[in-house]
């Protein structure tokens, strides 16, 4: 894991400072003298060897130092920092979504073959994977916005007549939860269906065909066989027996998954306009300020190797027989 | 008496019967590749089928509904949405083709060296592709394409570049699978090159899961490049590019314009769902013990 994250860091700074024109013109202006942009170019270190700038990069990085954002002058990762936390609430509140309609979908589906709901599982899996995200949540709003009024407007995560509870977790579901600020929590909630909704769609895809596919594996297993003669009931052959065995790579997909999050978030805040990390990189991408989507790239590559090895862990622990050296 | 199944009787069934078999067989894999036929023909016959040109302006037709001038409406230059869609399959079609190719081009030889010899280089490159595979995939295409820059050369690297380690994984494992088939092994002991192996034994047994790959990944792109240009980078506009004209008509869709971004939005599902139909079906019919599942890669 060490070569690869060395790699990610060694890739990021290819594309955050070799491929772009001269980042010492984009801090100084179009109009400045050689001289001007000689002297930035000094003071950003892009007169260094090119070794010596990736270590720099390195080390920065490793001090939490990734640059300033041109559009916003913060530090790019404090920017990144304090839009995490509705990232974070539209992320987990899609994998519930996803994991409350594909668990018992793809197991269903698995059990009862060839009958109405096999087929749902399969068009809700191909369908799923070729949507475009950002088309299915203006879909949405267009109809439950738009046409039917019963969803708020796609502005963010809160209705404009609410504050924001005193943040504790940064969480704005949590925080009014903890609160106990109802009228804010259901707005925040109402905001929250719609992308949240948006965003499961590809992850559902995903977990209904891998779970249809690893249960069907399994129940056709020996074991499962002998769980019958047993004397087992139906439903404890398939939920103890069958489903735990079922899980491991439906597990492994779930952390890849992760990957697809991340991506979809950048689709989905934008079309929502929800305070989180995809659309900060997205309006940076629009101001043609493109740091922090190296930085947000960087990060991401990150958290997904650690989640991949959390993966592997998790595994483990399901199945006995998988070990690591 | 010998009971000889109907499939090789040499006096086979009728034409009706044999297709209805196959079509039996290979439904999804035949939906798929119609669904595709038809847009490749809509891209080559575009000036033909198209009633309007895809980037003029008429302000007297702004923002139409679809009516019997306009079937699927007008946009805020009043510019035909269908003949815009028609254009926009040259695109998606273009910038999945080409960088499916390129993909390949470059990650099948790399597999294929990384699988055959190993050793120390084999692993640096299948590392080169960990990293590559450490970015989940529209993250690290944002990422390129930001670099390179907004545009068409910036969304093909971008997207050939993603694309690269899901080709080199697939012809690593098959070439160290293949290689140490007892028939390779003989035939290398008889003397063969490496040129020679590879090309009468590991090609040949590789063209069946590259094609599935390369199916889905055309699906992949189409979706990618769709989602780049959607948020600014990738192909520009005015050029009818489907994305961003999703992206345009979001503007328009609180004031009921609705027609600007449901119709790209369709003909991307459509275009990006036929590949992966296909793909799948590809993957049933050239390998018949392969599982139904396996991944699916148009998930940006």
């Amino acid at each position: 894991m060490v070569p690869v994250i060395l790699g990610v860091f060694v890739l990021s700074f290819v594309l955050a400072r070799v491929v772009p024109a001269n980042p010492a013109l984009l801090v100084v202006g179009l109009q400045s003298t050689p001289a001007e942009i000689r002297a930035e170019e000094v003071a950003l270190g892009l007169n260094l060897p090119l070794w010596r700038q990736l270590l720099d990069f390195i080390a920065a990085a490793l001090h939490g130092d990734f640059g300033t954002s041109i559009v916003t002058g913060h530090p790019v990762l404090s920017d990144l920092a304090e839009r995490l936390p509705a990232t974070l609430e539209l992320t987990v509140a899609s994998v519930v979504i996803a994991l409350v309609v594909a668990v018992p979908l793809g197991v269903l589906s698995a059990l009862r073959r060839d009958t109405w709901i096999d087929w749902l599982a399969h068009v809700v899996s191909l369908s799923g994977v070729s949507m475009p995200l950002f088309w299915l949540g203006l879909l949405l709003i267009m109809v439950f916005y738009s046409a039917l009024h019963i969803a708020p407007a796609p502005m963010g995560d809160l209705g404009i007549i609410y504050q924001s509870p005193p943040p504790i977790t940064h969480i704005l579901v949590l925080d009014a939860l903890i609160e106990g600020d109802w009228p804010v929590l259901w707005s925040a909630l109402g905001h929250l269906v719609l992308p949240a909704l948006a965003l499961s769609t590809g992850t559902i895809a995903i977990l209904v065909r891998m779970l249809r596919a690893s249960m069907l594996e399994v129940l056709h297993q020996d074991f499962i066989r002998t769980a019958r003669a047993k004397g087992n009931g139906a439903w404890r052959v398939y939920m103890v027996h069958a489903f735990r065995n079922a899980l491991v790579p439906v597990v492994t997909i779930f952390g890849l998954q992760i990957g697809y999050l991340l991506g979809g978030a950048v689709l989905v805040e934008t079309v929502f306009n929800w305070p989180g990390v995809g659309s900060y990189v997205t309006s940076a991408i629009l101001a043609s300020d493109y740091a922090p989507v190296e930085v947000f790239a960087l990060l991401s590559a990150l958290f997904y190797s650690v989640i991949n090895l959390c993966v592997d862990v998790v595994n483990a622990a399901i199945d006995p027989r998988i070990t690591y050296n | 008496m010998i009971e000889v199944p109907v499939d090789t009787l040499a006096v086979g069934p009728g034409i009706a019967a044999s297709t209805a078999r196959i079509w039996r067989r290979h439904r999804m894999l035949l939906v798929g590749l119609g669904v595709v036929a038809f847009w490749v023909a809509v891209a080559v016959l575009a000036p033909v089928v198209s009633p309007y040109a895809p980037d003029v302006p008429d302000m007297t037709a702004r923002l139409a509904p679809p009516d019997l001038h306009h079937l699927l409406g007008t946009d805020e230059y009043g510019r035909d949405i269908l003949t815009r869609i028609v254009y926009g399959a040259r695109l998606s079609l273009l910038v999945a083709i080409v960088s499916t190719s390129a993909a390949a081009v470059l990650g099948v030889p790399l597999g294929l060296y990384a699988g055959y010899r190993g050793g120390f280089g084999g692993e640096v490159v299948m590392r080169i592709m960990d990293i590559l595979l450490a970015f989940p995939s529209l993250v690290l295409a944002l990422a390129v394409g930001a670099a390179v820059g907004p545009g068409m050369a910036g969304e093909l690297v971008a997207i050939s570049l993603v694309s690269v380690p899901v080709f080199a994984r697939q012809a690593q494992a098959q070439t160290a699978a293949i290689k140490n088939l007892l028939y390779v092994e003989s035939a290398r002991a008889a003397g063969a090159t490496f040129g020679r192996v590879v090309r009468a034994h590991i090609l040949p047994n590789m063209f069946a899961p590259v094609l599935v790959i390369a199916t889905l990944n055309l699906g992949f792109a189409v979706l990618t490049g769709a989602s780049l240009s959607f948020l600014g980078l990738g192909v520009q506009p005015p050029a009818p590019e489907w994305g961003s004209m999703v992206s345009d008509g979001s503007q328009y869709l609180v004031s009921g314009q609705w027609w600007m971004s449901l119709f790209p939005g369709l003909a991307i599902m459509s275009v990006v769902f036929a590949f992966n139909v296909a793909g799948d079906g590809l993957r049933d019919a050239l390998d018949p013990r392969a599982r139904a599942a396996g991944r699916t890669l148009s998930t940006p």
